[in-house]
Order: structure tokens, then sequence, then C-alpha cells
């Protein structure tokens, strides 16, 4: 008898105990069940017999957590191989299986193994060849255990993290779904790469028909991509909704996520505003690949956005730069935007598409009339099997679909600030003022204005930037609105001249049409809201044409008052431009 | 390529030398090199050797801002060398020159 001793696999561990297996033995044999029970009790394993394969099926089902099998083949009531066969059909993991047998028929042992047994051993039992066998079923199970454990521990990551994953696509989907009857008439494509990545448009059409795109590429993946995203999707359609200046709105969102999100998380993002009265175009871009304005027709690029900035999140509030491009754009043009999972497809010899790549297609007159299909093909074709690693996201905007004609009814001036829901009026002032016909020629308002504003309590800086601002609304409302000049003649030669000539021909001329101001000065907790709207009697801005020179209709007043006030908007189609400055604590009461 | 960070220190400078696709899955591995460099006593500056990176993507960007900012814990400033082709067009269209000085 072999006093050999049972010791585990080698783990590198040297004082781990001799395991201890709970061994079920079914052998029709007395004799034979008493020489291999010993035997392995005296090597430290418990033993439960069994007479036949039913009683070891009973003793299985009653307390099933064996580690050891040991079966002879031929028993009474249920052999061997079919208690071997019960057995492993029953086990959730592997348990090895020794099939023992009086005869070492090859047959007998190939039929053993092809059910599933896992070692086979004839009789007479030779014990250290059962030792090392023993050892070895237990190394296996040892290592099948240790593999399982990983498995499950790297399927419950998995789950997780298909399920964060879900739940970032879901919180996405809910914000922008909310967001869906704000959707400007724009075209689009998110091809999502294998996790959700955090790609993002969204749109807004302002109170004041100003329309706002936002294309959005953050940081990481999954989760933490939608955390990065979240405030800032909120923020933007706050914003956009009230019309605010695209560099308030990119100022505004760079400041929250710069606040809110640790470092090396960030949004790469082109922020666009179209004004379809204007014709006007805005981009801010940080960190993005290109915009462009292009020409269908003769498939031009006839103004392309760099991104000038980092992106938002990345600058503290006082290194951002807020500054935007602008243009003027024709109804004809598209405007086209990407992230940058567009132009970083690779091809399967790791080129880059790149931006050059994107604008050879845009401009190539053979391509697809349709964008979407152009682009999407193009990528297809040029990554040819390869994965996309990141979300390939395109924004198409036919400029013709923000025609004034798809713009229903439009507010005009409101009788209380909706701006400030949470912090109510606490009492104010407000004040109108008109002129009309020739009484024009000699109107001075702009003081006027500014001495009742004096009197209800506005002073210092404040009063003057309300004074600049109301200058020149004043005399766009009168040049632009009553007068019908074009600031387009500023552009010719000597235009200056020509353009203070006709005006004051016009002016002398003038019999009907005028101006009206409403004024209002509105006392809050902690601050008081100036808002001017300023109306005429034009046709808004509708009739101005492009300048070539890239500035808007009387461009240099519009961008100071933009700058002086805290919010500026327009209301019929431009014929009533409003603005709001907030002034700090106004607890001087009126003189 | 695979991911590869070389750093050497002489003195003062610590140089972290990077190799191949530098992205998301490469945090612990470049930060583990970034954190032994910053502990190195009499530190007095950090470059970043862009030679032999292929390639970067936003995270690895967001990386490089973390290490900008640890850092500037102990007073280091960071310098980005050697940045080409496809590299130097990410840094600059994210406006890197914004935060880091970037020498070619």
């Amino acid at each position: 008898m072999s006093d050999l001793t049972m010791t585990p696999p080698d783990t590198g561990h040297e004082s781990t105990p001799v395991q201890s297996l709970r061994v079920l033995l079914a052998d029709d044999d007395v004799a034979t069940r008493l020489l291999i029970r010993g035997f392995l009790e005296r090597q430290g394993h418990r033993v439960v017999e069994a007479a036949n394969g039913e009683d070891a099926l009973r003793a299985f089902h009653a307390r099933p957590d064996f580690q050891l099998f040991i079966v002879d083949v031929t028993m009474p009531i249920m052999d061997g191989l079919s208690l071997c066969r019960a057995l492993k059909e029953t086990l959730a993991s592997w348990v090895p299986l020794i099939l023992i047998s009086a005869n070492d028929q090859e047959n007998d042992q190939v039929q053993g193994l092809d059910i599933g047994a896992d070692y086979y051993m004839t009789k007479p039992i030779s014990f250290p060849l059962l030792t090392a066998t023993v050892k070895a079923a237990q190394r296996v199970a040892l290592l099948y255990n240790d593999l399982r454990q990983k498995n499950a521990a790297l399927q419950r990551y998995y789950n997780k993290n298909r399920a964060d994953n879900d739940l970032a696509r879901q919180l996405l989907e809910k914000i922008t779904r909310a967001g869906e009857n704000r959707v400007v008439d724009a075209q689009y494509v998110v091809t999502p790469a294998g996790d959700f990545s955090g790609d993002m448009i969204v749109s807004v059409r302002s109170m004041a028909q100003r329309h706002y795109c936002f294309v959005a590429d953050a940081t990481g993946h999954g989760l933490p991509a939608a955390i990065t995203l979240m405030p800032a999707v909120e923020t933007f359609y706050q914003l956009a909704e009230e019309g605010y200046a695209l560099s308030t709105i990119a100022r505004e969102l760079n400041d929250r996520l710069q606040k809110s999100l640790p470092r090396g998380h960030f949004l790469a993002a082109t922020l666009i505003m179209l004004e379809p009265h204007t014709h006007r175009l805005e981009v801010w871009n940080g960190g993005s690949p290109p915009a462009y304005l292009l020409e269908p027709e003769s498939r031009e690029i006839t103004a392309k956005f760099t991104a000038r900035h980092p992106p938002l999140g990345v600058l503290a509030p006082d290194l951002f730069e807020s500054d935007i491009e602008s243009t003027i754009f024709h109804p004809s043009q598209t405007l086209v935007a990407c992230t940058d999972g567009v132009v970083e497809v690779e091809s399967p010899d790791g080129r880059m598409f790149g931006s050059r790549g994107l604008e050879q297609l845009l401009t190539d007159p053979e391509r697809n009339e349709d964008l979407v299909e152009a682009v999407s093909d193009c990528l297809d074709r040029f990554a040819g099997s390869r994965q996309p690693l990141d979300d390939q996201t395109l924004l198409v905007l036919p400029l013709a679909s923000l025609s004034r004609s798809s713009i229903g009814g439009v507010p005009v001036i409101r009788e209380q600030d909706e701006t400030d829901g949470a912090d109510p009026v606490s009492g104010g002032w407000y004040f109108s003022l008109g002129v009309r016909g020739n009484a024009l020629k000699e109107a001075e308002l702009a003081p006027m204005v500014s001495k009742v504003l004096a009197e209800i309590g506005l002073s210092g800086q404040s009063a003057d930037r309300a004074q600049v601002c109301v200058i020149e609304l004043l005399s766009n409302a009168i040049d632009h609105g009553v007068l019908g000049l074009d600031s387009q003649m500023k552009h010719q030669p000597d235009g200056f001249e020509i353009y203070f000539q006709e005006r004051q021909q016009r002016l002398q001329r003038l019999a009907e049409g005028g101006v009206f101001l409403r004024a209002s000065l509105d006392r809050h907790k902690d601050k008081a809201v100036l808002r001017v709207s300023i109306s005429d009697t034009g046709e808004g801005f509708e009739d101005m044409k492009a300048p070539a020179d890239n500035h808007y209709p009387s461009g240099r007043g519009l961008k100071l008052v933009e700058k002086l006030s805290d919010r500026l908007r327009f209301h019929d189609g431009g014929a009533t431009s409003e603005f709001d400055i907030v002034v700090d604590a106004v607890t001087s009461a009126p003189r | 390529m695979q991911f590869h960070v070389n750093s050497t220190i002489h003195q003062g400078v610590a140089t972290l030398a990077l190799q191949g696709r530098f992205d998301f899955s490469q945090y612990s591995l470049f930060k583990e090199q970034q954190e032994k460099m910053l502990a190195e006593p009499g530190l007095k500056a950090v470059v970043l050797d862009l030679r032999s990176l292929d390639y970067l993507d936003s995270a690895a960007l967001g990386i490089m801002l973390v290490l900008l900012d640890r850092a500037r814990e102990v007073n280091a400033p960071v310098t980005i060398r050697n940045a080409q082709g496809v590299v130097r067009e990410i840094l600059d269209v994210a406006h890197f020159d914004r935060m880091f000085t970037i020498e070619d």
C-alpha cells in the first residue's frame, strides 16, 4: 500500500494544505469499495459509497457538491456508463470522473471517454496510479475553477459595461428626443462605432427665428461620454432657445463643462447659428474638423471654418476665447459639419481619410448629389474591411430649408420678462416712445431715452452701454427700416459719403413710417434687467442682400450691440430688435 | 505599432518619448511613467517627445492635459516636441498650443 500523500497542484504556495475532496464512489463490489475508500480516507478525502448507478444518483441529488466521481462500469440496475452520462448532463461545472472496469477492453474505454468520463482505470486498481490520477484531476479542476471565476468576472464586467453603454445611449436619446420638435430641417447621419462613443447633433430654432446647431464629440466612450454631453446639451438648448449670441453660448458651455468635468474630459464641438432674415452664418469651432459652406451646383467650397479654439471644457474661463467667425450665406448653399470620426476613418493600409479626403469628395463634380449618401458610401469604400473605431457624424444642412416662408407667427414685444421665471420681478418702470412721419427729421430720440433711463435709476457703465445700444438700434431702424437704405452702399468706393447724402435726401422727403421704442427696467431680488425693444415700420431684414465682403448688413452696429448688451434678439423678421442689459443691484430709488 | 513610453531624465528634464498609437487604453501605462518622472527630485521640466507617435485620440489629449496639471503642481512646464503628420494636425485642431509649448 502506498503512503503517498496528496499534494495540491503546484500553485507556488508551499504551505497550501492537502485539499480534502468529497468523493462519490459507485461500485457493486463491496471489497473494491472498501479498498478504495480506505485508501482515499487515509489521504484525507471523504467518501460516499453507492452500490449501483441509481444509488449514486440519489446520493448525488441529495447533496451534489462532489469533487470527484469514481464509477465502476459494470453495475446492476443502472450501469456505470448510464450513470456517467446522467451525471455529466446534470453537472453545471466540470467535476472529474474516473471510470473503472474489470476489463481493459479498448472498446469500453473509448465508449466511456466518449460519453464524458475523464479518466479510465482497470481493475485491479493500482494505488500509485489512482493517486496520480486524482492529483491530475485536482489540478485540472483547480484550473477549471480558476478559469470559471475569471470568466464569470469578465462576464459580469462585460454585462455591466453593456448596461452602462445602454444607459448612456438611453440618456442621450431621451435628451434629444425631447428636443425633436426643435430640430431644424437638417439631414444628418450618426454611424455609431461598436460602443456609444459620444457623438451628438442637436439643433434648435430660437424664439427670434435663429437656427442653432451643435455638433459635438465627447472624450471617451459610453457613460463618461454621456456625462460630458448631458450638461452641454441642456445648456445649449436653454441658451439657444432664448436666442443668445453664439459667443455667449460657447462661453457658457465652456465654463459649465470646465467647472463640472474632471480634467481630461472635454467636448470637441462646432456651434452654428443661422439667421434666415439676415442670411448671417456664425460658426464657433473648438477642436473639430472644419465645417464648410458649399455651393451645391458648382460644387465649390465658399467658406471653410477650421478649429480656432481648443475643445469646450479645456480652458479656464479667463483664458477662453469666444470669438466667432461669420459670413453671409446664400439660400442655395449647403452647410456641412462633421466630427473627427469622419476624417479619421482609416483605410486597410493605414491611410487616413482626412479633411482633404472630405473636401475632395464635396467638390467632386461626379459624386452622388445626395451628400449624406455620397459621404457614407465613400467612407465605406475607403475603410474597406476595417471597422470604424469612432462614431462618424455628419451634418448636412441645405440652407434653403431655413427660408423665411417656413417661419410661423412671430412673437412681438412681450410684456413680461420670461428669462427670470425663478426670480420674480419685484417692481420696475416702463415707458414707450414713438415718432413718425416728418417728426423723424428733428427727433433726437437717443438722448431722450438716456435721460429717462437716468431718471429711473440707471447709471454708470450700464447707462453708457444702454445708450450705445439704443443709438445703434435706432439708427438701424431709421436707416434701414424706415428709409429703406441698403448698407451695401457703404461698400462702394466713397460708399459712406454716398450713403449719408442719400440718407439726408430721403429723410427730407419722408412723410410716413416711424419708429417705436419700449423700455422697461424690472427689479429682481439682487439685480435689475433693462429691456429695450425698437420696432420700425419697415419690412425687416429680408430684402437686404449679402454684401460681398462677408460683413452682414449694418454688421458693425449690431455686433456692437451684441457685445455691449447681455442679449440681442430680433422679432417680426427683423423689424423689431430687442436687447437686455442686466444691471447689478439697482438699489437707489429714482430721484 | 504597439504603444510604448520611454522615459528618461537628464539634468532635471524628464523626457517621455511616445511610440505607436496613443489612446484611451494606454492610460495606465502612460500614467505610471508620468508619476515616476514627476516623483524625481529636482525635476525642472517635462518634455513629451512625439517623434515616433503614429496617432493619438481625444482621450490621449485628455491624458496629456492631466499630465499638464500634475506637472504644474511641481512647477514643471511641459513642452511637446517633434509632433509630425497626423499627430501634429490633431494637436493643431485641438489648439494645444494654448496650453503647451509646442516645439518642432
